[in-house]
């Protein structure tokens, strides 16, 4: 027995996208990097410092209570906002929802006990564990909260009054393709007129940055910090109000070889898989990608993964202009693979693939050059060190 | 376009909780009132304004699949204790279901969907290793690997040979509802036909024990903590923190009885709504938990007096079980309603991101044994939770469906509907 489901329409929208790097605030300041060197040395500039969140944000005093992490995500959140013109009087609150690719909880977030921990450390430097009960309150009350990893879903929700279906995920890179692949779920099952998916991330912390030279991957493109949100709504519901889309959602999916920490990927991954699913799903052929933006992450693992899949899927046919965003922005790790719609949004405008995007490890494919702005179609792949994949394929519409 | 809805049944469930180490023993530790609550034994809590909890006593890892795969066993180590519980309660539900090494002819339709808690490095670690910036020599440090929820959900899919999509949710205290309402809908749209699926945490911790207690959420009855979980009493004066795991395997249902698989449940219907509110308080009017409630159950095609028994989040704090008894009186008005409610709290304690999942465990054992879980150590109910709780000692039920709340810190709601089979 099955139930026949709402049987709407489902021709999903990319209206809107907001962001936030150490580059700038919003996808022009981001996208201008390309057209100038390179002006990051190492993983500290790539960390967003000096930037007053209080004017982009509604409630100014939530940067109060939550992480440094988390407001990135709530201004790129409300950059989103208004860049496809969403907001409380525009929504239906029950038919909107708010998708998320959130980081892991961080040791900082136990910042507010160091007070305490040394309290309960006597002079030659032994921490006495029981003492620890008493000292701990001279941290905040709301210490907990800070390091709650959905924070951004409750604040975003509180301001947009966006009651619906909603989700929290942590898949590291393909965190921002899990909200979307769940947001688009909830869309087709009827469920919303209208998502924010998108993801924020601040691991270039000391224990993380130092983590990744200890597993070898000094080389590798520096963690970034960052966030990125895009605004998907059913395409009727966008017309009714006037937006315009800056691209159609045709397929979103995600797969896994399992490997979980320090595997090792080979040769029978299933990523090639994936991506051959997800262009059947989309209704369109590999020769049917003009561009290709990869993770670029230059973590050696994950270079090779992505660099075999392409290889398989694209073997004996015309490949498509190989991009990533990570030449610029770095490794936006859970904020990445929805930014990326931007660049495309940029590129099919100016008619051009900066060269400043093509990685070297990539400069094996088909050149920037030779990039035609007619072929709409476009795909985003997302990879994680412990064997996630996901692949998002779109359709650029006019500017 | 989803053009139908497959039915979703369940073939295989497993936990390790305070009051058992599987899943059968965790049901009978319910339905037998079974009270595990101690002081903390895991670390020295002796002056904390609350030294206890519902702890997993007992514990082994299980070595099932270690043994013939040599790297899991190695990647087991970076499994925290949370993921530890996780490990076994997905081993018992994978043997159940008969989808341990030999399943898995198509394992891009396979994929794991859990909710998972944030971890905590341990107090030391945090001084000796993180504060001095000591990191060489230090090459397994826990916020690199161990704390990283997604190990869990990589593993699992490791050991069942998924391949699909591994989704680690985290909504804190409605994360594992929302992992099983996720799980659900991946099979019911066709895009999976099995998904293990559930949720696992410990925030027995230093760090976390610290911030519910500056929170003011636990329950300080110290002299007394056997009887301190006690949802919708009038006397209730926070939760207490439980730690565990419980997981399922979700199935397709013909695919299900295709290869011969022992259906034990069904689930049918799921809600999920953002109270957009505030991040620790329920909407005074129990707004989004109403509307998760009223969504599971349209997703089921049911009515309101055909469930029988709703599991309530139910933590035993003062606004959780006034609001959520609010809601749930809207939603099944007692006149009309033959629902009766209790909070399993009071055996298990809060597993946080794991109580959604065992929750909707009980909701399911209930309906196969058609048996109410009694509402242990209400003494006298809160006039202001004016809902029909099921008596004290287990009692006889008459009833095909029951539904299981979750509500969480962040203003996640999730309500799922269970079928009996």
């Amino acid at each position: 027995m099955s139930k026949t489901l709402n049987n709407k329409p489902n021709d999903i929208v990319i209206t809107g996208l907001g962001m936030l790097t150490a580059t700038g605030l919003g996808m022009d300041a981001n996208l201008e990097a390309f057209d100038a060197p390179a002006n990051k040395k190492n993983q500290e500039d790539y960390k967003v410092k000096g930037f007053n969140p209080a004017p982009h944000l509604s409630d100014r005093k939530v940067v109060k209570v939550v992480s440094h992490r988390d407001v990135l995500g709530l201004v790129a959140f409300e950059e989103c906002l208004k860049n496809s013109g969403v907001s409380s009087q525009t929504i239906n609150p029950d038919r909107t929802g708010l998708y998320v690719g959130a980081p892991p909880s961080s040791c900082s977030d136990h910042h507010n006990y160091e007070e305490g921990i040394s309290a309960a450390t006597d002079s030659s430097g032994v921490l006495h564990e029981k003492n620890f009960g008493e000292t701990f309150r001279t941290a905040s009350p709301t210490t907990l909260l800070t390091g709650l990893p959905n924070n951004v879903l409750c604040y975003g929700a509180k301001t947009l009054d966006a009651r619906g279906p909603n989700s929290n995920y942590t898949t590291l890179e393909t965190s921002s393709h899990m909200a979307l692949i769940g947001a688009i779920r909830s869309m087709k099952l009827g469920r919303l007129d209208c998502a924010i998916a998108g993801g924020y991330t601040a691991h270039s912390d000391k224990i993380f940055v130092s983590a990744m030279k200890m597993r070898g991957y000094a080389e590798c493109t520096p963690i970034a910090e960052g966030a990125a949100f895009a605004t998907l709504e059913q395409r009727s519901v966008a017309e009714k109000r006037g937006a315009k889309a800056i691209c159609q959602v045709l397929s979103c999916a995600a797969a896994s070889d399992a490997i979980g920490p320090y595997g090792k990927i080979d040769e029978t991954s299933i990523f090639p898989e994936l991506i051959m699913n997800t262009l059947n799903h989309a209704g369109v052929s590999a020769e049917d990608v003009e561009v290709l933006m990869v993770t670029g992450s230059a973590i050696p693992d994950v270079t090779a993964i992505e660099k075999s899949a392409v290889s398989k899927v694209w073997k004996n046919k015309k490949s498509p202009v190989v991009a990533t965003t990570a030449t610029r922005w770095g490794n936006l790790m859970e904020a990445g693979g929805l930014a990326e719609i931007g660049f495309l949004k940029n590129a099919y405008s100016k008619k051009e693939i900066p060269a400043t995007a093509v990685a070297d490890e990539w400069k094996d494919t088909k050149s920037a050059k030779e990039f035609n702005p007619s072929n709409t179609v476009a795909m985003i792949l997302r990879t994680s060190p412990y064997g996630e994949y996901s692949c998002l394929i779109v359709k650029m519409e006019g500017p | 376009m989803y053009p139908t809805k497959r039915r979703v049944v369940i073939t295989g469930v497993g936990a390790v909780t305070p009051v058992g180490n599987t899943m059968t023993e965790t049901w009978n530790g319910i339905i037998e009132g079974k009270k595990t609550v101690g002081k903390v034994e895991i670390f020295d809590a002796e002056k904390f304004s609350c030294n206890f909890a519902y702890q997993v006593r007992d514990f082994k890892l299980d070595q099932t699949g270690l043994s013939e795969k040599p790297e899991l066993r190695e990647k087991s180590k970076f499994l925290n204790r949370a993921g530890e519980f996780g490990w076994n309660a997905s081993i018992e539900a994978a043997k159940q279901a008969g989808i341990l090494s030999t399943f898995n002819n198509n394992p891009l339709k396979t994929a794991v969907c859990l909710g998972v808690g944030v971890g905590s490095p341990e107090l030391s670690w945090h001084k000796e290793v993180y504060m001095t910036e000591k990191y060489e020599g230090h090459e397994t440090n826990p916020y690199h690997r161990k704390y990283f929820p997604n190990t869990l959900s990589t593993l699992v899919a490791s050991l069942i040979g998924a391949k699909g999509a591994t989704s680690t949710i985290h909504t804190a205290c409605a994360s594992s509802g929302q992992a099983l309402g996720e799980a659900y809908e991946m099979v019911a749209c066709g895009d999976y036909d099995v998904v293990m699926t559930g949720g696992a945490d410990s925030m027995v911790n230093p760090f976390q024990m610290a911030g519910f207690c500056l929170l003011g959420a636990l329950s300080s009855r110290v002299s007394d903590p056997k009887s301190a979980s006690r949802p919708f009493d009038a006397d209730r004066d926070g939760f207490v923190l439980g730690e565990g795991a419980c997981m399922f395997v979700f199935e397709e249902y013909e695919h299900a009885k295709k290869r011969g698989a022992n259906i034990i449940g069904e689930i049918c219907g799921y809600g999920v709504t953002e109270s957009a509110y505030r991040i620790t308080d329920l909407h005074p009017e129990g707004r989004g938990v109403i509307e998760s409630m009223e969504m599971a159950l349209k997703d089921a095609g049911i009515s309101p007096d055909q469930v029988g028994y709703i599991n309530a989040h139910g933590t035993s704090t003062l606004l959780n079980d006034k609001v959520e008894s609010l809601a749930i009186s809207k939603v099944f008005p007692k006149d009309s309603s033959k629902a009766k409610v209790s909070s399993t709290k009071s055996t298990t304690g809060h597993l946080i991101s794991a109580a959604g999942a065992l929750e909707f465990a009980v909701a399911m054992m209930s309906l196969k044994y058609q048996v109410y879980p009694p509402s242990v150590n209400l003494k006298k109910q809160d006039p202001g939770c004016d809902v029909t709780l099921t008596p004290s000692e287990p009692s006889p039920m008459n009833s095909a469906y029951a539904l299981s709340n979750s509500v969480g810190f962040g203003g996640s709601n999730t309500s799922l509907v269970a079928r009996r089979v």
